[in-house]
C-alpha cells in the first residue's frame, strides 16, 4: 500500500465499493437486483475490483453473490468485456436451493475473497488478474459441500475459459466434491485487443 | 512508510472508551494486548469527509475516497500523524461507528457491515455484513442514513422506501440495533426520508428530514429518543415519535446548495448543533431551545472557510474538530471571526451580541444598520417601526425595541453592511430564530 498518500492500492487490486449505473442486460441478472417495480436504474454496493496498472476491473454485486461484469482498462470509455447473463454459476449445482446470501469478504494478500451461502453451500470466491492483464482467474472454495457440483458459464464466457479442475460438459464444469472442497480455479483469457490502456 | 499506529491501535483497543464505542457482535475480534502508544511525525493531512473521536486525542476517519484511516492530535487539536487503517475504499460508507476492539461498523444503502482486523496487523481484514433485514427491505426500503451510535451503544439508523412506492410504503423509520436483542427497534418515524442525523449526549435526536420539492431552506427535526429498558432490549417504544420539521436552516446560508453532517456539541452551557455546509464552505450553528412540546432557537453561520468541510466532531469538551478537503483543522475559538454569537430575548427587546465589538456608526445606520424583520408562522402580526439599534457599551451588543410579537414566527436579524470596530467584514450577515412560545 502506498500509506500516506491517500491511494488505496493493494499488492495486485484497487478495491472499491460504489453505487454504478445499471449496465445489465439481462432480465434475469438485474431483476434479481432491483425490484419489480422500481423505478432506479443503479448497481447498489457494487465490489469493483481495478486492475493497478491496466485498469481493468471485476463488477462484482454483493446482492446476488457474483460478478456481473469485466470491464476492459480504457478509462474514457465504458467497454465492458463481459456482462453477467443467466443464472448463477453454481445455480446447477445441487444444494444451491433458493437466492445466494452476502455474508462478507476477507483480505487476503491484498486480494478480497466474498463469502456467501447458496442453500447448502458455503462458497469463497476470489478473483485475480495476472501481471499483464491478459488473465483474470476466478477461485471457488465450496466449503462443507457434501455433493458433487457444478459451474456454468454463457457460451462467450465458456470460449475463453479454462479450468484447474473438473471436466468441462458444454458449458458446464462437472465438479466433484472433493474439487469442490479443494477449491478450483476458472481462468479467463481475454482479448489483448481489448486490453488498452487508455 | 513507517507504520505509525499500528501500535497505536492496540494501545487503544486496551483503553478505548465506552462511551463512544457500539458493543460488539458476537463474533467480534478477540481482545487485543494494551501496549504503548506511538507518538509519529506530523504529515499533510489527507481530504477528510467522517471524522468519529476514539479518545480525546485519537480519531478514526474516512477520507474522500471512502477508506479509513486513524489519526492523532495534540490537546489543540494540531494533527501529529496519521495512517490508514483500510485499503478498502468504502466510498457509499457516510458514517462510522467505533466497535468493541477497535472494529468499526459502517453503512451503505443495503446493509450495515462491521470490520475487523483479526490478525492484528493494523488492518482491517474482515468485513462482515452485519445488518442486512429491516422491515420493508423486501419491497426496495434503504438505509439512508447511519449508522450513529446513541449513548445506550446503540446502532441506529434510518431506512427509507424505495422512491416510487406505492402509498403505506412511504414513511422513513429509524432503527436501534442492541446486540443484546433480538430483532429492531423502531425509535421514531418521518414522512420524509432522514438524510442526516446526529444524537447528543442526552439522548436528542436532530435529524435533516429532507423535502426535496423544498428549495428554499432544511428541515430540522429534533426529538427525545425514547428510553431504553437494557432489561429488554426488544421492548418497542409504545409511542415513538414522529419527526416533524422544527427549525428550518433558511437556504440563503448555504448559497441554496445541501447541508451535509449534523454533531452536537456543548459550548457556553448550551447544548448545540453544529452543521456542514460543503458547497458554501460554511458550519452552521443551531442552538435548539424546547418551550412545552415546541422546539426553537438561533441559526447563524459560525464560520467560513476557503476549502469544503465535510465533517464535524467534537473531541473534548470545548474541542470541535472539523475535515473536510483540507484534511483536518480545529475549530478555533480563540482565533474567531466577527458573527453573530448568541440572540437572547429581554423585555420588549432582543439582545444580539457578537464575537466582537460593532462599528458603532454602521451597526446604528438607518438604512443599512442592523436591522429586524418578523415572519409570523400564526395568527397576524401588527404593523411596527422599524427599531433603530442601540450598541451597547461594550459594543459587543446590539439592542433592538420588539414590537408584540406572535406566538410563532421567524425572526430574522440582517446586517448587511456590518464590519467590526476593526473593519473585519461579518462572517454571514443574517441569524434567523424560530420562536415557539406562548403568545405574551
Amino acid at each position: 500500500m502506498l500509506a500516506g498518500t491517500g491511494v488505496g492500492v493493494t499488492e495486485e487490486m484497487i478495491v472499491k465499493r460504489v453505487t454504478v449505473p445499471n449496465f445489465l442486460t439481462d432480465p434475469v441478472v438485474f431483476g434479481n437486483i432491483r425490484k419489480v417495480d422500481d423505478v432506479s436504474d443503479s448497481l447498489p454496493s457494487t465490489f469493483v475490483l481495478t486492475h493497478p496498472i491496466t485498469g481493468q476491473a471485476v463488477y462484482w454485486s454483493p446482492v446476488i453473490c457474483r460478478m456481473i461484469a469485466i470491464k476492459n482498462g480504457s478509462r474514457t470509455s465504458t467497454y465492458h468485456e463481459m456482462i453477467a447473463e443467466g443464472p448463477h454459476p453454481l445455480a446447477f449445482s445441487l444444494g444451491a436451493i433458493g437466492k445466494p446470501k452476502y455474508f462478507g469478504f476477507r483480505m487476503v494478500n491484498g486480494l478480497p475473497e466474498f463469502l456467501y451461502t447458496y442453500g447448502q453451500l458455503s462458497v469463497e470466491e476470489k478473483y485475480r488478474f495476472s501481471p499483464d492483464g491478459r488473465q483474470l482467474m476466478q477461485s471457488f472454495k465450496v466449503a462443507s459441500s457434501a455433493i458433487d457440483g457444478a459451474y456454468s458459464l454463457p457460451e462467450n464466457l465458456r470460449a475463453i475459459a479454462t479450468a484447474n479442475n473438473g471436466n468441462w460438459s458444454n458449458n458446464v464444469l462437472m465438479l466433484k466434491r472433493e474439487e469442490l472442497n479443494a477449491g478450483f480455479t476458472v481462468t479467463f483469457h481475454l482479448d489483448p485487443a481489448q486490453l488498452s490502456s487508455e | 512508510m513507517i507504520r505509525l499506529f499500528s501500535v497505536l491501535l492496540v494501545a487503544l483497543a486496551g483503553i478505548a472508551s465506552g462511551q463512544d464505542e457500539v458493543a460488539a457482535v458476537s463474533n467480534s475480534a478477540p481482545v487485543n494486548k494494551p501496549g504503548p502508544a506511538v507518538v509519529g511525525t506530523k504529515m499533510k493531512s489527507p481530504p477528510v469527509s467522517e471524522i468519529v473521536r476514539i479518545d480525546p486525542a485519537n480519531a478514526f476517519f474516512l477520507d474522500t475516497m471512502g477508506q479509513l484511516g486513524v489519526a492523532r492530535f495534540t490537546p489543540e487539536l494540531d494533527l501529529i500523524g496519521w495512517e490508514y487503517y483500510s485499503l478498502f475504499q468504502w466510498q457509499e460508507a457516510r458514517h462510522i461507528v467505533v466497535g468493541r476492539n477497535l472494529s468499526i461498523v459502517s453503512g451503505s444503502p443495503n446493509e450495515l457491515t462491521q470490520a475487523f482486523d483479526t490478525d492484528k496487523d493494523g488492518r482491517l481484514d474482515f468485513f462482515q455484513d452485519m445488518i442486512s433485514e429491516w422491515p420493508g427491505k423486501a419491497e426496495g426500503a434503504t438505509i439512508s442514513c447511519g449508522p450513529v451510535a446513541d449513548q445506550y451503544g446503540r446502532l441506529l439508523f434510518a431506512v427509507a422506501p424505495r422512491e416510487g412506492a406505492g402509498e403505506g410504503a412511504s414513511v422513513s423509520t429509524l432503527f436501534a440495533w442492541n446486540p443484546g436483542g433480538q430483532t429492531l427497534t423502531s425509535l421514531a418515524t418521518s414522512s420524509l426520508p432522514i438524510a442526516e442525523m446526529a444524537v447528543s449526549k442526552d439522548g436528542l435526536l436532530a435529524a435533516w428530514i429532507q423535502l426535496p420539492s423544498y428549495t428554499e431552506g432544511y428541515y430540522i427535526s429534533f426529538a427525545d429518543l425514547p428510553a431504553f429498558n437494557r432489561k429488554k432490549p426488544d421492548e418497542q417504544p409504545a409511542n415513538p415519535p414522529a419527526l416533524l420539521p422544527n427549525m428550518i436552516i433558511p437556504a440563503s446560508m448555504t448559497d441554496f446548495k445541501p447541508i451535509g453532517q449534523l454533531c452536537f456539541a456543548r459550548e457556553g452551557g448550551k447544548e448545540k448543533l453544529f452543521i456542514t455546509s460543503p458547497e458554501a464552505n460554511r458550519l452552521i450553528e443551531m442552538v435548539p431551545e424546547k418551550v412545552g412540546k415546541d422546539w426553537g432557537g438561533a441559526v447563524s453561520v459560525r464560520a467560513s472557510f476557503d476549502e469544503p468541510i465535510y465533517a464535524v466532531e467534537l473531541m473534548d469538551e470545548g474541542k470541535i474538530l472539523l475535515g473536510g478537503k483540507a484534511g483536518f483543522q480545529p475549530l478555533e475559538e480563540n482565533l474567531e471571526a466577527f458573527r453573530f454569537r448568541e440572540l437572547r430575548f429581554a423585555p420588549d427587546a432582543l439582545e444580539i451580541d457578537f464575537t466582537r465589538p460593532v462599528d458603532r456608526i454602521r451597526a446604528t445606520a438607518e438604512e443599512a444598520g442592523v436591522q429586524l424583520a418578523i415572519i409570523p408562522l400564526e395568527g397576524e402580526l401588527a404593523p411596527f417601526e422599524a427599531p433603530r439599534p442601540l450598541v451597547e457599551s461594550d459594543g459587543k451588543t446590539v439592542v433592538l425595541k420588539l414590537p408584540e410579537l406572535p406566538g410563532k414566527a421567524i425572526i430574522k436579524i440582517d446586517a448587511p453592511d456590518l464590519v467590526s470596530e476593526d473593519g473585519d467584514p461579518i462572517v454571514f450577515p443574517s441569524l434567523f430564530y424560530t420562536l415557539n412560545r406562548p403568545k405574551s
